[in-house]
């Protein structure tokens, strides 16, 4: 790689440094994770006595009550069919806009990307009793309904779209 | 689309095109006045705003006056007040039974006629920021022993709401001025489409494509609605119905249907004038974005401007008193700030005393003083509305003094202080974190894409799980896993209480944070530094430019409007931070999201906490024009 030949000592050094880096990185982001599933194999009563690193004794019990557990099924399905609905409508939605606003110069446009920033500025929290009204007028409340006709308005459709087009292309792209 | 040359001289239109061009433009005309026609007809009819220009149309309070006839000859008459069911107020009426004695002073007797006392209650609308919102009642309760006892209460009015916030609450901003606006540019282009103007012909066509597919969806809408009986019921589905409300909608597909069939064919033929390369984009653009703002408006900005009206309004959840218009008073009680110096408390010594964990223990200042007695000399009508400066923080500045800041909601000042020394510290820390991840995932090395995979774990848990995940590692006691491997290395001796008030609380939700998002600005920073292109690092090696050397005059400046990106990505968000902080922390120390969700859903306070929600949102907004601003001077 380096013009000079490199002292052997000191490629070894930033080699093993490098190394040492990508492993501290992979432990960061990865033991908070593995620690979720070693806590799943243990019962609630063994995890409030004392911290382990691994179960003592690993059981399933916490897999099976979950899976039979017809409530989180129906959570899964809820999950699954606000997913698929929001994500079409966004992109039906939202392809027209985004091509619109990525590709053709037009009059008014930084006004509309200001305004779509705009919206997905305001907390979500604070859109709560807004939001409320709205679905509670139209009769849906306590419904998915709610959720596919509110989920998509601060999501991806908006988001993808926001604050990119403000900024000048990062250079060296065209 | 077939470009007209410019300067072309249109054919003579034949006299039926120039009837269907007069019945085309009149088309537009009508359909501009319609959205006008019917702002107009919906305000006027509207239910609330009537109550608000004529005032209530029942008498005063929610409660109703009864004139008792005793069935005995040894008393006389005398007057209730009963609460009218699901009337105003009514919570708050005299029992049954009690005897009306006095109304707002007035001597109530037995010989005034039930008219005279409905009108000492019926009250005319307050003007807005008008405070005399209760009315004294005084009356007599029969006793076991056959005695009366005298008592009083106080009823708060029926005050109709204001117009100003009888139309906001109906009608909202948005939704008008777009129908005015809307009727106005159809309306011009009615009468600009009579000019042969084909610019005007092009807009019309994409207008009446547009109104087009929108009265299909209302159709549709129609259909499954009212086939329905409602969004949601257990009705079966009846078909007569759908199709009858369905039909209006469809029929008025029709006329418009005919004209953009015949506008069409005729646009190139008997319209003339140039059209600019510009103009077509705008128009081409527009019409594209007309599906994505009907459903921003709708569904997004609907909401939005209710937070914002209801900011300005005492609106509180389930209380059926009416809404009043209170200006900007959220908001200047949200951010009232006094600085002041204070003194601390001499010991016998006359060193500054101390509380027994050693803080300093401070004199009231004169502006606390003032406002303490100020309250007691309140009225209890007015002490509802008033709300006292208190401390919000004190720093001991030199020989004995302290600068105090006093504002009228501490909570929220605080919440504001946390959420940005929070932004700050935790996006800043993030960025650092991300390029190095970012740096390593970039390079070249066996297991490259794996770690590319391992790196986004963090980002893929749901904020909330993730929160929860942490609060149980982070447990005050042996019991959590963060505890026992610091004293496992020996960095700590006693388990540490992570997110007690007296703990590292802050640093705590900090780190979490960190965890769960440097992923993602890792990620946003990999994307900027794939497109710089390897030559850039070759020509740089070549003139001699070590790696250190070439990260900073090479990456860091061509990764610069990534970075602005990532940023305004991650503050964006962080300034809303609510997950972690609800998790964590619950409420005992807010931030401003969670301060916003307590107001909301503990107090019930939905004007106050809309006003909370949009100072987040000018806070956010501030910082994004600020981080947009720098990008752009910097590129230029």
């Amino acid at each position: 790689m380096n013009a000079q030949p490199p002292t052997n000592l000191r490629h070894i050094l930033s080699r093993g440094l490098f190394w040492l880096l990508v492993l501290l990185i992979a432990a960061y982001t990865m033991l908070p994770f593995f620690y979720a599933i070693s806590i799943s194999f243990r019962t609630n009563a063994q995890v409030l006595v004392q911290a382990r690193y691994l179960p003592e004794a690993p059981t399933l019990v916490n897999y099976q009550n979950l899976f039979s557990d017809r409530a989180f099924m129906n959570t899964m399905l809820n999950s699954a069919v606000v997913a698929t609905v929001t994500v079409l409508l966004s992109l039906v939605v939202g392809s027209f806009a985004a091509y619109a606003l990525g590709r053709v110069e037009f009059r008014g446009r930084m006004g509309v990307l200001y305004l779509v920033l705009a919206m997905t500025m305001f907390p979500q929290i604070s859109v709560l009793s807004g939001l409320f009204r709205i679905v509670n007028d139209l009769g849906i409340y306590g419904s998915t309904l709610s959720l596919m006709f509110t989920y998509p308005h601060l999501h991806d459709a908006v988001h993808g779209l926001g604050p990119h087009q403000l900024l000048p292309r990062p250079a060296g792209r065209d | 689309m077939t470009l007209v040359p410019p300067g072309t001289t249109r054919r003579r239109p034949t006299e039926q095109e120039a009837i269907a061009l007069e019945l085309v433009s009149a088309l537009l005309m009508f359909i501009g006045l319609v959205a006008f026609g019917y702002l107009f007809y919906a305000v006027t009819t509207n239910d609330d705003i009537r109550t608000a220009t004529q005032g209530p149309t029942i008498p005063g309070i929610g409660v109703e006056v009864v004139k008792i006839e005793p069935t005995s000859d040894a008393e006389q008459p005398y007057f209730e007040l009963r609460p009218v069911p699901n009337g105003p107020a009514a919570a708050s009426g005299v029992l049954r039974g009690d005897r009306l004695t006095l109304i707002d002073d007035t001597e109530i007797t037995p010989d005034m006629s039930i008219e005279q006392v409905r009108a000492l209650i019926a009250e005319e609308v307050t003007p807005p920021g008008g405070d005399d919102f209760v009315i004294n009642i005084g009356f007599a309760r029969p006793q076991a022993d056959g005695s009366l006892q005298p008592a009083t209460r106080s009823v708060p009015k029926n005050v109709a709401p204001v117009f100003i916030i009888a139309f906001l609450q109906n009608f909202g901003i948005v939704i008008p001025l777009l129908l005015i606006v809307l009727g106005a540019v159809i309306f011009r282009l009615g009468t600009r489409l009579r000019r042969y103007d084909i610019v005007a012909a092009r807009w019309s066509l994409v207008v009446l494509l547009w109104l087009m597919v929108g009265l299909v969806v209302v159709a549709i809408r129609n259909f499954w609605v009212d086939g329905k009986g409602g969004f949601i019921t257990d009705q079966p589905f009846n078909v007569g119905n759908g199709l009858g409300s369905a039909l209006p909608p469809l029929l008025a597909i029709i006329p418009l249907a005919i004209a953009s069939r015949w506008l069409s064919g005729a646009v190139n033929d008997l319209f003339v004038g140039d059209e600019t390369l510009t103009s077509r984009n705008t128009r081409f653009a527009w019409s594209l974005l007309v599906p994505t703002l009907a459903v921003l408006i709708l569904v997004a900005g609907q909401p939005l401007e209710q937070t914002f009206i209801t900011s300005l309004t005492d609106d509180e959840f389930s209380v059926s008193r009416p809404v009043q218009f209170v200006a900007f008073e959220n908001y200047s009680n949200l951010l009232s700030v006094q600085l002041v110096l204070v003194n601390c408390q001499r010991d016998d010594e006359g060193a500054c005393a101390r509380t027994p964990n050693g803080s300093i223990i401070w004199e009231r200042s004169s502006i606390e003083t003032e406002e303490a007695q100020r309250l007691r000399e309140l009225s209890s009508a007015e002490r509802r509305g008033f709300v006292r400066f208190q401390e919000v923080s004190t720093t001991p500045l030199a020989s004995g003094t302290g600068l105090r800041i006093l504002g009228r909601d501490p909570t929220f000042l605080n919440a504001l202080g946390n959420t940005i020394y929070f932004t700050v510290v935790a996006v800043t820390l993030e960025l650092l974190l991300g390029l190095i991840i970012a740096l390593v995932v970039n390079s070249n090395f066996r297991g490259r894409g794996l770690m590319r995979a391992a790196m986004l774990v963090p980002w893929s848990i749901p904020t909330v799980v993730s929160a929860v995940l942490w609060q149980t590692m982070m447990r005050p006691d042996q019991t959590g896993i963060f505890n026992r491997l610091l004293m496992d290395l020996g960095l700590i001796s006693q388990p540490q209480q992570w997110f007690a008030n007296t703990g590292p609380w802050m640093a705590s939700i900090i780190a979490v944070d960190v965890w769960k998002t440097a992923p993602f600005m890792a990620l946003l920073l990999l994307a900027g530094l794939q497109v710089i292109p390897g030559e850039v690092y070759e020509a740089a090696s070549v003139d001699g430019a070590g790696k250190l050397r070439q990260f900073f005059s090479v990456t860091l400046p061509l990764l610069r409007p990534t970075i602005a990106v990532a940023l305004i990505f991650r503050t964006l968000d962080s300034l809303r931070v609510f997950d972690v902080f609800q998790v964590l922390l619950d409420t005992r120390r807010p931030s401003m999201a969670t301060y916003n969700y307590d107001r909301l859903v503990a107090g019930r306070l939905a004007g106050y906490a809309s006003a909370v929600g949009v100072l987040i949102f000018i806070l956010i907004l501030v910082f994004t024009v600020m981080y947009v601003r720098i990008v752009r001077i910097e590129q230029e």
